[in-house]
């Protein structure tokens, strides 16, 4: 199955909240959706839950846009925006609830699900004396009461300890070894780098990045000379890897680095600075400042 | 749709305010009747003797008139309308159903029981108050409705439209609960009640008022045919009200994005 956004966009008032984005994601994939706040994150998955509906654009799951099947959302997909619930009732109440809105049967007993999210000793404690960390969880244990091909859950690790943030990870890969696409949104890099097989990355609207983890990880040579570069051809000549941008060098293959160095040398270019960058490095400027 | 509709009336009866609204509701007409029977002067009754039904009409009218059950009604439909909306609990159960606008009928159809349930309780404990305090004394007689024709006509069309105002009071709350955030649709809701009241004073409007119709004051003059007439106009002009919010309301929630 495929979940697919298609040239999303999204205002609020003067401001463009999301600019034309396309993606998609498919079964078993866990996809990390990172961004500093504001980045248009969470808006995102609004209108991926129909919550949002004045966009344009379209989202749809096989090809059938859920604004017209909404009935194939709440079939296919599971959401956790933020956890909210009936803070006067107890998490089984408010499982059970969730529970009597489904057409069928849940695929596990509610207890089963509270020991999956380990809340069972909690099970009949009201929501309201919850830690926030335990609403996330019981939030998570929603996700169960169905069986869902699509999970999209917004900050799962937000205001959780390590053994909450651990617990919520490993949920995440077995959902995605029963296959379920996972797509979850965080600040944080290392939960992407954890358990993600892909990530994309959100900045003002726009995604600055869409690829595989290995791929964001790969090293890239960056050379920088003392003048403006006028022999380009010469460069590129060298390797397909290879790309000159007015004073700066950069590649990926490690063969051809001796021979940029030469070149270099050759002609009469003083070399100010050698380094490596990954991917890795960029999205952590565009978490840190947004990409300023 | 069954589901949602009885997935709301748990959620409903469930609040703890929901609960205590319902007990103040059941306790009050017996408590008052008391003190009546007692001679405290907590209500000027004067030299009236109330059949049962008589007290009841005249319990609704005194907790009307003071706010209480416009004012209770307006405190529930803004948390299980706007709060919920604000708090991303609607977010969370639309995300489960086939489509939005169930869960707004569903809200409403739960509101309409908490209001029938409290009135139910209202006349329940008016006339088990009457029977225990009032009947047989100096201020209650032994009559249920009326001996009398059209004081009997005019008793059924009072609380009728007190019943039918209720409805269309929850209908209005929730409408308007739909607009704003939580303690903004609180303050509107409390600002349209005591609108209606003063609306009702104007003479020109007073026929197209909830609040005149409801207490049934307006009815007092006529009697015969005309004051069925009279009786049915009000409860059609009540219904006609209720139909029109309810159908404002559903085709804006059915429109709004469900965050805030």
């Amino acid at each position: 199955m495929e979940l697919r956004v298609e040239q999303l966009s999204k205002s609020y008032k003067n401001c463009k909240a999301i600019n034309n984005i396309s993606f998609s994601i498919h079964s078993g994939e866990v996809v990390g959706l990172l961004g500093h706040n504001g980045a248009g994150k969470s808006t995102l998955i609004k209108c991926m839950m129909n919550a949002i509906k004045s966009y344009s654009g379209c989202i749809t799951i096989d090809g059938k846009n859920i604004q017209r099947h909404q009935e194939l959302l709440a079939k296919e997909c599971s959401f956790l925006l933020e956890p909210s619930f009936c803070d006067y009732m107890s998490a089984q109440k408010n499982l059970e609830l969730l529970h009597n809105l489904l057409p069928d049967k849940a695929a596990r007993s509610i207890e089963e699900i509270l020991s999956i999210v380990s809340l069972r000793k909690s099970a009949t404690k009201k929501v309201g004396e919850f830690s926030f960390g335990m609403k996330q969880r019981l939030g998570l244990a929603q996700i169960f009461l169905t069986e869902p091909h699509f999970v999209v859950l917004d900050e799962p690790t937000v205001g959780l300890d390590p053994l909450g943030i651990e617990i919520i990870k490993n949920i995440i890969l077995e959902l995605s070894n029963a296959g379920i696409a996972v797509l979850f949104s965080s600040h944080q890099i290392s939960d992407v780098f954890d358990i993600c097989t892909r990530a994309i990355v959100m900045n003002e609207g726009e995604i600055v990045f869409d690829d595989n983890i290995a791929n964001l990880l790969k090293k890239t040579y960056v050379i920088i000379v003392n003048r403006s570069i006028v022999e380009k051809q010469q460069f590129h000549q060298l390797g397909e890897d290879v790309k000159v941008e007015n004073e700066t060098i950069y590649t990926d293959d490690t063969s051809v680095l001796s021979k940029i160095m030469d070149l270099v040398t050759k002609n009469n270019y003083e070399i100010v600075d050698i380094r490596t960058e990954n991917n890795y490095d960029i999205l952590r400027k565009y978490l840190m400042t947004g990409g300023k | 749709m069954l589901k949602s509709i009885s997935t709301q009336i748990k959620k409903v009866f469930c609040r703890s305010d929901v609960k205590t609204s319902i007990a103040v509701f059941a306790l009050i007409p017996v408590a008052i009747a008391f003190l009546i029977s007692i001679e405290s002067g907590i209500i000027q009754i004067g030299d009236s003797v109330f059949s049962a039904m008589g007290y009841a009409s005249v319990i609704i009218g005194l907790l009307k008139s003071l706010f209480l059950i416009g004012g209770i009604i307006a405190l529930i439909s803004t948390a299980v309308i706007s709060k919920e909306i604000d708090s991303g609990l609607d977010c969370s159960y639309f995300t489960r159903m086939k489509k939005q606008e169930y869960l707004y009928v569903s809200k409403n159809i739960s509101m309409l029981c908490f209001v029938t349930l409290i009135f139910a309780f209202l006349l329940i404990s008016s006339i088990v108050g009457w029977g225990i305090f009032l009947k047989d004394t100096e201020f209650g007689n032994s009559v249920f409705l009326s001996s009398d024709k059209d004081e009997a006509i005019l008793l059924i069309f009072s609380i009728l439209s007190a019943y039918l105002e209720m409805i269309m009071m929850s209908e209005l709350f929730c409408f308007v609960s739909l607009l704003f955030k939580y303690s903004k649709a609180i303050i509107a809701n409390l600002v349209i009640i005591v609108a209606i009241k003063l609306l009702s004073n104007i003479e020109a409007l007073q026929r197209w008022v909830p609040s005149y119709i409801g207490d049934g004051t307006g009815l007092f003059e006529y009697s015969g045919n005309e004051l069925i007439s009279r009786g049915f106009e009000g409860i059609s002009v009540l219904l006609v009200y209720t139909i029109l919010f309810a159908i404002i309301g559903l085709i804006t929630y059915r429109k709004m994005d469900l965050v805030r």
